[in-house]
């Protein structure tokens, strides 16, 4: 306090103002590094999306197969032939979502039509296995989702948001899965 | 069931009269020693009658009382409460004495394990085909600095343990939020993120921390949300559950230590009513968070 009543006011002054300076340095780069931190949450939520697809996609596909051993149904009327590529877009994961959905109504319905399906163990397995991959593609979407918000609301928020301007950030999009129509889907067999 | 009663009864009515004939040393003394110290004029005959009186309050209480009082609690138990939890659950086997191992409370990291722990009641039983485990536990810290002694109420309460549809292999905590006396200590291990749902009520009426958010939304599905808050409303107490290594761990602070006997006559269907209200908590905890579920 000695030291400070000792300087004169331009000097009071320079060391307030650089005291300033410094603090919004340090705001700057603990925003960057959030803003940062919440887009690699965001990209491992995304991956989390494609695994959880990939998963589902392949146990549809087992079902599908071991059907054919108990139904007279032409694969390729229900199959759908998905490209699970790498890098896709939000909404090139809301179309596959909604594909892989409407196989798997068509799964259902193929076990509601032969009772023969239904009663074997292989079948019955892979529908459990179907059921809880589809919980767990629920659950990444809603990582995804709750992650994206986050990061969506720090955006729009004051002062983060004049940071996001600068840095040119652009809102994250949701993953909105269709909802689908439940109808009774008559299937060719 | 009548014999029993009558039994139990008698042993109810022993054990309140070994508690007057214990305390009857300790009245005498203090009565004798306040008379003969009017009469002598001295205060050290009051005191010396006061401590003997205690002390013999003491002995009859640790060899006489005591063990009166614990075959009454015990016959209770085993042949009342045993029979109300027959009624309700399949295969019971049930402990009145034991309790769950401290380490295995320790590392559902949900309350801090203090330095008094002690518990009673365990039983394993089947509700519905799910296989359950509980306990009543009583968590304590003591803490003894020179002038005073201070005791922290860790967790007071029913704890359960059992299987679960899910299986994760990550560490998940659900506590509800919960403020003043009402409110168990708090814990969790190291490395756990605080995850908030889409749901903003669940978020403000519960804190839930996990090490890998992926689990936490797989097992915090919207039903799963939701029974949690038709859960708040019957457990008269604080809920707290942790997902940890393979088992659903639900501990309920209500501040009782249920099971207990009456001091006063048993009435026919009052303490019995009270057993089952204990019962019905457990199956509506399972009901909601297992079986309707399914």
């Amino acid at each position: 306090m000695m030291f400070l009543a000792s300087l004169g006011p331009v000097a009071i002054t320079v060391i307030v103002l650089v005291a300033i300076i410094l603090l919004l340095l340090l705001y700057l780069i603990v925003t960057v590094n959030s803003f940062k931190q919440m887009m690699v949450k965001i990209t491992e939520a995304d991956s989390g999306i494609d695994v959880a697809l990939t998963k589902r996609y392949d146990l549809l596909t087992k079902a599908l197969d071991t059907a054919k051993a108990y139904t007279k149904y032409e694969r390729e009327t229900i199959y759908e032939v998905i490209d699970l590529r790498k890098k896709m877009s939000v909404t090139d994961k809301i179309q596959v979502s909604d594909k892989l959905d409407k196989m798997s109504n068509n799964v259902n319905v193929l076990a509601e039509n032969y009772p023969e399906l239904r009663s074997s163990q292989v079948f019955s397995d892979l529908m459990s296995a179907i059921k809880d991959s589809e919980e767990h593609l629920q659950a990444a979407r809603r990582l995804y989702n709750s992650n994206v918000s986050h990061f969506n609301q720090k955006m729009v928020s004051f002062p983060a948001s004049i940071i996001a301007k600068i840095l040119n950030l652009k809102a994250a999009n949701f993953f909105v899965a269709e909802i689908q129509k439940k109808s009774d889907i008559k299937v060719e067999l | 069931m009548e014999q029993k009663i009558r039994e139990l009864e008698i042993l109810r009515k022993q054990s309140n009269l070994a508690l007057i004939i214990s305390l009857i040393p300790f009245i005498v003394g203090v009565l004798a020693g306040a008379v003969f110290g009017l009469i002598f004029s001295n205060d050290l005959i009051f005191l010396f009658c006061g401590i003997g009186g205690f002390v013999s309050f003491i002995i009859l209480a640790a060899f006489y009382f005591s063990p009166k009082r614990d075959s009454y609690v015990h016959f209770f138990k085993t042949a009342i409460v045993k029979d109300c939890l027959d009624k309700v659950f399949e295969d019971v086997e049930f402990e009145p004495d034991l309790c769950f191992d401290k380490e295995l409370i320790g590392k559902a990291y949900l309350v801090p394990i203090g330095n008094k722990y002690n518990g009673d009641d365990k039983m394993t039983a089947s509700y519905k085909g799910i296989k359950f485990s509980q306990c009543d536990l009583n968590i304590q810290n003591i803490v003894s600095t020179g002038d005073s002694t201070t005791t922290y109420q860790y967790f007071l309460g029913k704890w359960i343990i059992l299987d679960f549809d899910k299986k994760i292999d990550t560490y998940l905590q659900i506590r509800e939020n919960q403020s003043g006396t009402a409110k168990a200590y708090n814990k969790k291990p190291p490395k756990v993120q605080r995850i908030e749902t889409e749901s903003i009520e669940f978020n403000k009426s519960f804190s839930v921390f996990a090490d890998d958010g992926h689990n936490a939304f797989y097992i915090l599905t919207p039903r799963f949300m939701e029974a949690l808050f038709k859960l708040k409303v019957v457990a008269q107490g604080q809920i707290m559950l942790a997902f940890c290594q393979g088992k659903l761990h639900i501990a309920l602070h209500n501040n009782k230590n249920a099971f207990e006997p009456p001091i006063r006559e048993l009435k026919s269907s009052a303490y019995r009513e009270k057993i089952m209200a204990e019962i019905l908590i457990i199956t509506q905890i399972i009901d909601e968070l297992i079986i309707n579920l399914k």
